[in-house]
């Protein structure tokens, strides 16, 4: 599903890339597991999910973006808002 | 009972031209500016690098046996030569001399070269190593002893060196040419403004707004003798490679470890290795990379062990100078050092625009300060988190 | 010259089930013939690249022989030897080819810092809590052997009082020349001082020696000299193997042992630093009498190592070595 416009991040597709990303099962990714303290992610890891996100939603990151992959939720609010920056 | 190991030879192609002179000269007048990779299919945001001079990259030799060299083995060449000529040794010397080299990306320019250039390859045609560049140096001086190649990544000829030592330290030699070259490479650029690793403007160590690294190539070289040896064919050394101890944060594949605990024991083994302390040390020469964990952990482990001393302890800020050689850093530091021991004095290092406040060193960089005691302490950490310390001293006097 | 005493074996080679057969002929690798889920099961290994999970897989196989020898071993006193030449060739080809069609930012992170060869033994250094040192060696072709030295020069030195000796190599992209017979695979080996290991936990040990041959020089006294210093105070072991290409290096080294005593067992040595270490491994699991691998590059560098087997009665598997070991 999608139109010209689309705006709105999947939550489920997101909770399935950073899933993969982290070799973890989806079931793993609560909405507000953090990422680093909860699931041990480090720098490359979260340099590979921003990389996917990039690439799945055509958005561009920032350095300043990576400090708010901290969770699934915030990561649906950060490539939400960048969507709707870019439409 | 350790014998003791002195530097009787220097030999340096660096982005400050060719030759151990010039490279001094060079760190009197404030070190080189990085450029923009001569090379239109370098596709990357920060493609700069401190080069060696056009005029100062040798032609020759071409090839070592089937395998075409690139620019970091042809410099390694030049520098091995001039260090074997420096310490005017002989062919009677020479042909047991091990060579032991500092490699990490070695004669990648070549493969990049041939990548770029799409030229079809042989499957059973024979193979081109990546590492050769001990073996180019050995033909070159003609030395016949032991050929190692290692790695260990920013800190492969810290290493080096080290294994030199030991080499003769356990009477398995008398002299080792021990040393590294680097050429450029848009592999190790590429990943490195991948990671963020890449600094946009220039390599500026523990300033407060640096953004990762600058690489540099170019090769540094020693001769290592044994003391007693040094002394029978009346060899003047530059100084001495008192002592040197080896470390592994295993923490992560880019990061340092936070705590510092490994390359604190490292510094610390290496004092105790040399026979000395923390307050018998007259300047450093760090790592110092540019980014921003390398040069905040660093300055952390400094001062966990020279404490207030760091206040007044000058660090030469070497990278900012020459850019990472990458695999011969750790041979750049030890060569530099022995220059400020031979010179009893350390140059000035490139103005900081804004020293960073987590990094509290002290950096000298109006003019030329003493260098009192005449002992230097060098480090290099890899990518990777295996650390080397080293101390240069003057050469004491025979017992 | 610095001895080690080898303790524990790990293998992963294609075609390679156990230690002893680790000299049997190179097998071309198929398709799957490394499964990492099973190697190596749990999160971080699937996304490394290919040698640096034959490395952790061999090592992981090398610990279990040798009955887990880090658990007494302070993590400050375990040192780490590994070498390669091509673990990272495949990967590099990659990156430059992404470089080259489109542009840095391309480069896929989770295995881009694997450019540098020293990365898989961090890696590994990681894997095991080693943080006595951990040191990458890449001559090529001699690397293997030569990472037996300096592992025996660094324990002679005090640098730590047991280490892991490993080699792996990925086979080299078809890109590049002499990808056809090039090496696959990883081996570790467990390592320790004479002084300080229990006889009955040895497979034996390791005598290396080294030397530099010029193009167009006189190789036979030099060989000599070392082959007389590697084998010192024995009768001399009349058993080789004989790691050789056609260059004029490694033919100088055929017609040299020709003309010595020994029987010799040629083996076509391919891209890599792996085949000789594979004999090393193969003559150490499978017992009997002693054995000198030799390898050389037509770079210049050629290596000797004087393997000599404990008594074995034949291949042991890992049960039976710990069982005798506690009994």
């Amino acid at each position: 599903m999608s139109d010209s416009s689309q705006v709105t991040v999947d939550k489920e597709e997101l909770r399935s890339l950073i899933a993969d990303a982290l070799e973890l099962p989806v079931k793993e990714i609560d909405d507000h597991t953090h990422l680093v303290e909860d699931l041990e992610v480090d720098s490359l890891m979260a340099l590979e999910i921003v990389v996917n996100l990039e690439k799945r939603y055509g958005v561009k990151m920032e350095e300043s973006d990576f400090k708010q992959v901290t969770s699934l939720a915030q990561v649906v609010d950060l490539v939400s808002a960048k969507l709707a920056a870019s439409s | 009972m350790s014998r003791r190991v002195l530097i009787t030879g220097l030999g340096a192609v660096s982005p400050l031209g060719s030759g151990v002179a010039r490279f001094w000269q060079g760190l009197l007048v404030g070190g080189a500016r990085p450029v923009p990779l001569p090379d239109p299919r370098a596709h990357m945001r920060s493609p700069l690098m401190y080069l060696v001079p056009g005029d100062a990259v040798p032609v020759a030799p071409a090839h070592h046996g089937h395998v075409p060299l690139g620019p970091g083995p042809r410099m390694a060449v030049a520098a091995a030569r001039e260090a074997v000529a420096d310490a005017a040794l002989g062919p009677q010397f020479c042909s047991a001399m091990p060579v032991v080299m500092g490699v990490e990306m070695g004669n990648a320019a070549m493969h990049e070269a041939r990548r770029a250039a799409g030229t079809p390859a042989d499957p059973d045609g024979p193979w081109n190593p990546l590492t050769v560049t001990a073996s180019a140096a050995a033909t070159a001086v003609r030395a016949r002893g032991s050929n190692v190649s290692v790695g260990n990544a920013c800190a492969a000829s810290g290493y080096a060196v080290s294994v030199a030592a030991d080499m003769i330290r356990e009477g398995e030699a008398e002299i080792v040419l021990a040393g590294g070259a680097e050429g450029p490479t848009r592999v190790g650029l590429g990943v490195f403004n991948r990671l963020g690793a890449a600094d946009p403007e220039a390599c500026r160590p523990f300033d407060r707004h640096r953004k990762g690294t600058v690489f540099g190539d170019g090769s540094a070289m020693l001769v290592l003798e044994s003391a007693e040896h040094a002394d029978r064919r009346g060899a003047v050394p530059y100084a001495e490679l008192a002592g040197f101890a080896w470390s592994c944060d295993a923490h992560h594949l880019t990061a340092p470890e936070p705590s510092a605990v490994q390359a604190v024991r490292a510094i610390r083994d290496a004092l105790t290795d040399a026979g000395t302390d923390a307050d018998r040390i007259g300047g450093v020469i760090p790592h110092g990379t540019g980014t921003p964990l390398n040069d905040a952990v660093e300055s952390y482990a400094l001062r966990e062990v020279f404490g207030e001393r760091c206040d007044r302890l000058p660090l030469l800020n070497l990278k900012a100078m020459i850019g990472h050689t990458a695999g011969a850093a750790g041979a750049f530091g030890c060569l530099a050092a022995a220059l400020l021991i031979r010179h009893r004095s350390m140059p000035a290092s490139p103005a900081l625009q804004d020293p960073d406040p987590e990094c509290p060193v002290w950096i000298p960089q109006d003019h030329p300060v003493p260098l009192a005691p005449a002992s230097v302490l060098v480090n290099a950490y890899a990518f990777g988190g295996t650390n080397v310390s080293l101390v240069v001293t003057e050469a004491q006097e025979a017992a | 010259m610095s001895e080690l005493v080898v303790t524990g074996l790990g293998i992963t080679c294609p075609g390679v089930a156990k230690p002893s057969d680790a000299a049997a002929p190179r097998q071309e690798p198929s398709p799957g013939w490394f499964d990492v889920s099973c190697a190596l099961p749990g999160r971080g290994y699937k996304r490394l690249p290919a040698a640096c999970q034959y490395l952790l897989a061999a090592a992981r196989n090398a610990l279990a022989d040798a009955d887990a020898p880090f658990d007494g071993v302070p993590d400050e006193r375990r040192g780490l030897v590994v070498a390669t030449n091509n673990a990272a060739m495949e990967l590099t080809e990659h990156q430059d080819g992404v470089i080259l069609a489109s542009s840095a930012d391309e480069i896929g992170p989770l295995t881009a810092p694997f450019f540098v060869l020293s990365l898989f033994a961090s890696r590994l250094a990681t894997e095991h809590g080693v943080r006595g040192f951990c040191l990458t060696a890449n001559s090529p072709r001699t690397a293997g052997l030569q990472a037996l030295r300096l592992a025996g020069r660094a324990l002679a030195c005090g640098r730590a009082d047991l280490l892991l000796v490993g080699v792996t190599e990925e086979r080299l992209p078809e890109s590049e020349p002499g990808s056809s017979h090039s090496d696959c695979g990883a081996a570790v080996l467990v390592c320790g001082p004479a002084a300080s290991t229990a006889a009955e936990t040895a497979y034996g040990d390791c005598r290396i020696g080294d030397v530099f041959l010029e193009p167009g020089g006189e190789p036979d006294p030099a060989l000599t000299r070392a082959w007389n210093v590697v084998c010192a105070g024995a009768p001399g072991p009349v058993l080789v193997d004989a790691v050789l290409d056609d260059s004029a290096i490694g033919g100088a080294v055929a017609s040299w042992l020709a003309r010595r005593p020994v029987e010799t067992r040629m083996v076509r040595a391919g891209a890599g630093c792996l085949t000789p270490m594979r004999h090393v491994v193969g003559a150490l699991a499978g017992g009997g009498p002693e054995r000198v691998v030799i390898t050389a590059a037509a770079e210049g560098a050629v290596t000797m190592a004087r393997v000599r087997p404990a008594r074995h009665a034949g291949e042991q598997t890992i049960s039976h070595r710990t069982m005798s070991a506690r009994s």
